[in-house]
């Protein structure tokens, strides 16, 4: 009985029907998994959960999220999420109002105001953490880094108190995910709201351009307000953590990628093929709406559907040699940052933060390794991440790594 | 040779801007795509290729524009 159920021993075609995205024992062979459909079945149907339809192909995954007519985001996330989340659960047309109102405030020249707050928050983490010759990356590092620059431009809070404890809420759901502490941010979210709104004071930011959003020339309910400034918080959270990780792991492994994310232009492509192969949100969900096709598979209203952009990703009929890193590449439009009207609307926020984080790193150190005897682990589930990574390094004087 | 952004597309993925902030700059407000030279003639022709071809939305094309 167990022999025959014991994932890791199974044939792939019987593994794949039952394959559970959330269960560890599984992740071990999802990339086997996601292989065999692409080529066997590109939609493939899996018990698990109450059943559900996952989407392997790069052109299957661009037909569902462009056709929100048929698949709907009003349960985004494939285990839904703890509150409604604008814009991240809505459909057109209410979708496209909130990301109007929202999109400007994300953009690199609105937040250019907080580029030095983002740099001066990487250095001082990274003073303290460089002189030990070792840290562990993930939460040493990575976590601190995106908490506190998600605090500072999300929600710009003036009450010290109250951001710090911002932080550590953000902190404890990127390492336990939704629980009690995403409820807890909810409320302390509203409470910020509802303060910004009673001193009727006009701030150029975030908090209050959902203050003064409108959908059908109504403002927003408290309840989409606080969805909205908690989705814009809590989706910053474990993707940039994430692809900051998986950067740095794959420069462990490679040391000739070193210079490559030393040279400035970097983030104008090269970033881009790291984010193909190790996508930091794995997948997300939707809702058929009504009945349909997609690459022969029939749905019917109500059937789920988990997008996988990281299978979309490593599609060979789209990118050659997928599972390798090249950044030869003539064509790389990857979807990690989704497609569609819902792609990530932090992406630029992302990008900086990214870009940011590995100046201020690369001033400070050279020759990335994981230590002899360490292993790294990773997570399972939506977000692909490490949760482990300890790094050693070599230490260089500062003003030599600005001379060269 | 023409380059054009179809704004039934483009959601603001800011790649072509990135590859080139030469041929394009990206809306203050709603972040699309913007062509800064819409014929860029034939010197520009590898970095267009490479727009064209990271673009994650197909919205960058650039052909000959019909004369009708």
């Amino acid at each position: 009985m167990m022999g025959s159920s014991d994932p890791s021993a199974m044939p792939v075609e019987e593994l794949t029907p039952h394959f559970d995205l959330f269960e560890p024992s599984h992740s071990l062979r999802l990339w086997e998994v996601l292989d065999f459909a692409r080529t066997s079945c590109p939609v493939v149907k899996t018990d698990a959960d109450d059943g559900y339809h996952i989407v392997t192909r790069y052109d299957d995954l661009r037909a569902v999220l462009t056709d929100a007519e048929t698949y709907s985001s009003a349960e985004a996330g494939l285990r839904g999420t703890p509150i409604p989340m604008p814009p991240l659960t809505e459909d057109p047309p209410n979708h496209i109002e909130f990301r109007r109102a929202l999109n400007p405030y994300l953009m690199r020249t609105f937040l250019a105001r907080y580029e030095e707050d983002i740099r001066r928050h990487a250095s001082e983490l990274l003073d303290k953490l460089v002189p030990r010759g070792r840290f562990e990356f993930m939460t040493e590092f990575a976590v601190p880094f995106t908490t506190g620059n998600l605090a500072r431009v999300i929600l710009d809070d003036d009450n010290e108190v109250r951001l710090q404890r911002a932080i550590d809420l953000a902190t404890e759901i990127s390492s336990y995910g939704w629980n009690e502490a995403f409820f807890e941010l909810a409320s302390l979210a509203q409470e910020l709201l509802e303060e910004r709104l009673a001193s009727g004071s006009e701030r150029d930011d975030i908090v209050n351009a959902i203050l003064r959003a409108t959908v059908h020339g109504r403002p927003l309910t408290m309840e989409e307000r606080v969805g909205a400034t908690t989705i814009l918080f809590t989706g910053g959270l474990d993707t940039t953590k994430a692809a900051l990780g998986n950067i740095a792991r794959h420069i462990a492994d490679d040391p000739s990628l070193e210079s490559r994310v030393r040279d400035p232009e970097w983030i104008k492509d090269d970033l881009d093929e790291f984010l193909r192969l190790d996508s930091p949100i794995a997948f997300m969900a939707r809702t058929v709406t009504k009945e349909t096709e997609l690459n022969g598979c029939p749905l019917k209203p109500g059937d789920r559907v988990a997008v996988h952009y990281a299978s979309a990703n490593r599609d060979p009929s789209r990118f050659a040699h997928p599972a390798e890193l090249d950044f030869e590449r003539e064509r790389n439009p990857h979807a990690a940052f989704g497609l569609g009207p819902h792609r990530c609307i932090g992406l630029h926020f992302a990008r900086l933060q990214i870009e940011i984080g590995f100046q201020e790193l690369y001033k400070r150190v050279t020759r990335i390794r994981i230590p002899e005897g360490e292993t790294v682990h990773t997570a399972t589930g939506v977000v692909q991440s490490h949760e482990y990574l300890p790094i050693e390094f070599d230490a260089v004087q500062m003003d030599q790594a600005v001379a060269s | 040779m023409t380059l054009m952004i179809d704004y039934d597309r483009c959601q603001g993925h800011g790649r072509c801007s990135l590859i080139s902030p030469q041929l394009f700059d990206l809306t203050p407000d709603d972040g699309l795509g913007v062509v800064l030279i819409p014929e860029p003639g034939s010197q520009f022709a590898q970095i267009v290729a490479q727009a064209v071809g990271n673009c994650p939305e197909q919205a960058i094309s650039y052909v000959e524009r019909s004369s009708s």
